[in-house]
């Protein structure tokens, strides 16, 4: 058997903003806030000190409250935001992040936005024609090839999207979210089945997901997120008592305050 | 037409993921900008016609300008600079427009500027076959020298892609630099001999065509294009090698800063 493989490995990684009061964007403010360039900026501590490790073909979940820290996580990883200083964050191969809606340009048509989405994802133009049919059939959008996707409903874009995310070929896979809203009950069934049986298997995923349905039954292993902390990083069972814990917690101090 | 070509020549290469991107992108960012209408592609050529026929009637009828084969003088110039100023304010915006890519998906942000500008050569390169069937009818001298334009074209390309790239780092932090920017396209346009021969000033002032790449570059377009005679070997060396030195520093600012376009965006 293989060895696994450590694809993503992050240590004391923290991330944090400098915001100013009021933001100086042009060259007006600029001259205006010259002497309060250097000062004033609030620090937002939006992760700290994470440390985990994903092998390969693991599926991580990632849970937290809003505003902990996980969206931020995610465009670390995917390399569009530099960590502090004194991080680390390796990852080895290419990364793509499928969130629903995901790199679509709304003036251009499904089949337009297949070839830019499939390319930028990886594929040949080649490959991408040799399975052209197959992702307009499984989003049931043989009707609407070439209608702009302004003129989709949501439910049709999310299908699209869904359907081109099956055919990517990235080595690392982050989702926000993919089940959210995916179109009525019977392709959101047929969606989980795939996602289940073909995407999964043997795919490094790392997801985002408020539900806790979804984290208990796909994951391998959890990430606990709490306002830019990692509370803890196990299996899924463990983590999801533990977060409901916690909700209920908070939730009482809500209450009692 | 030319779009059927490059898809076979593209079929025959090796498979290259990349190139095909860019190529696509390109293409996309073409279609969006004229697709709309029936018209398409003649928008491209509208809009340089306009200003040749306005300065045209303003240097010969107000000023009554002697330069010898005015209209190709004036299509050259104004061809070329356009490509310019059309790319470097389409690059001012390209972070904007493609975020929905960047947002998503690991790839070389330089992909972008190239098939942004790739787009707009595309369209140029209409312009200039309509201006080279001009110029068969009007007897300008064309003859083998026209392959100069290649070289230059490279350095358009080159220069063009590098100020994108600039002015797309500094407008992440200055959002009104586009105004500035407009007001330094002008001056260009004014600077450069666009639409009159700058000749007299840069015999006085020699040190100009180094400080402008345009005024070689448009110098030895026309020598190329219009006059027929071989180019300034060592302005368009000049000039091409400059270029190719701002290309990588550009390149390198924009590495040391890409990582911003998402906190600032």
């Amino acid at each position: 058997m293989a060895q696994p493989e450590t694809v993503i490995s992050a240590r004391n990684l923290s991330k944090t903003f400098y915001v100013r009061e009021k933001p100086v964007s042009s060259i007006r403010d600029a001259i205006l806030n010259f002497t309060r360039l250097a000062s004033e900026k609030h620090k937002i501590s939006a992760l700290r000190n994470l440390n985990f490790e994903v092998q390969k073909g693991q599926v991580v979940g990632i849970i937290g409250r809003n505003g902990s820290g996980k969206s931020t996580l995610l465009n670390i990883v995917l390399g569009s935001m530099r960590p502090d200083k004194g991080s680390e964050i390796l990852t080895h191969g290419r990364i793509v992040r499928l969130s629903l809606g995901m790199g679509f340009d709304p003036n251009l048509s499904a089949r337009h936005n297949i070839y830019v989405n499939g390319s930028i994802l990886g594929l040949t133009f080649k490959k991408i024609g040799s399975v052209f049919h197959e992702i307009i059939g499984f989003a049931d959008l043989e009707d609407f090839v070439d209608t702009p996707l302004k003129y989709y409903s949501s439910g049709m874009r999310m299908r699209l999207a869904f359907s081109v995310a099956l055919y990517a070929e990235a080595d690392i896979y982050l989702m926000d979210e993919i089940f959210a809203g995916v179109g009525d009950e019977s392709f959101k069934e047929k969606s989980r089945q795939v996602f289940q049986d073909t995407f999964m298997n043997g795919r490094t995923i790392l997801f985002v997901s408020h539900s806790l349905s979804h984290i208990a039954e796909f994951s391998d292993k959890v990430l606990l997120l709490n306002t830019g902390e990692q509370l803890m990083f196990d299996d899924p069972e463990t983590v999801v008592k533990t977060y409901r814990d916690l909700m209920t917690e908070n939730n009482r101090e809500k209450i009692e305050v | 037409m030319a779009t059927i070509l490059v898809d076979t020549v593209l079929e025959r290469l090796p498979e290259n993921n990349r190139l095909e991107r860019i190529w696509k992108l390109a293409q996309i960012d073409f279609m969006k900008r004229y697709y709309n209408d029936r018209l398409g592609l003649f928008w491209a050529l509208l809009n340089p016609l306009f200003q040749i026929v306005v300065y045209y009637l303003v240097f010969t009828r107000v000023f009554s300008t002697r330069t010898e084969n005015f209209v190709l003088f004036l299509t050259c110039g104004i061809l070329f600079w356009g490509v310019f100023s059309e790319i470097t304010k389409g690059g001012l915006s390209v972070i904007k427009t493609k975020k929905y890519l960047i947002e998503n998906i690991q790839f070389d942000k330089l992909d972008l500027f190239v098939s942004h500008a790739l787009s707009v050569f595309m369209g140029f390169v209409f312009n200039l076959s309509i201006y080279l069937i001009l110029a068969l009818i009007l007897d300008a001298n064309i003859n083998l020298n026209a392959f100069f334009v290649i070289p230059i074209l490279l350095n358009v390309f080159l220069l063009s892609v590098a100020f994108s790239m600039l002015l797309s780092i500094v407008v992440l932090f200055l959002d009104d630099i586009r105004h500035l920017w407009d007001m330094a396209l002008f001056i260009g346009f004014w600077g450069s001999g666009v639409i009159y021969s700058m000749d007299l000033l840069v015999d006085k002032v020699p040190v100009l065509q180094y400080l402008n790449p345009f005024l070689g570059i448009l110098e030895n377009s026309r020598r190329a294009l219009l006059y027929g005679i071989p180019p300034d070997y060592y302005m368009l060396f000049y000039n091409l090698l400059t270029s190719v030195a701002l290309f990588f520093l550009a390149l390198w600012l924009f590495r040391r800063s890409e990582h911003l376009i998402l906190e600032k965006t």
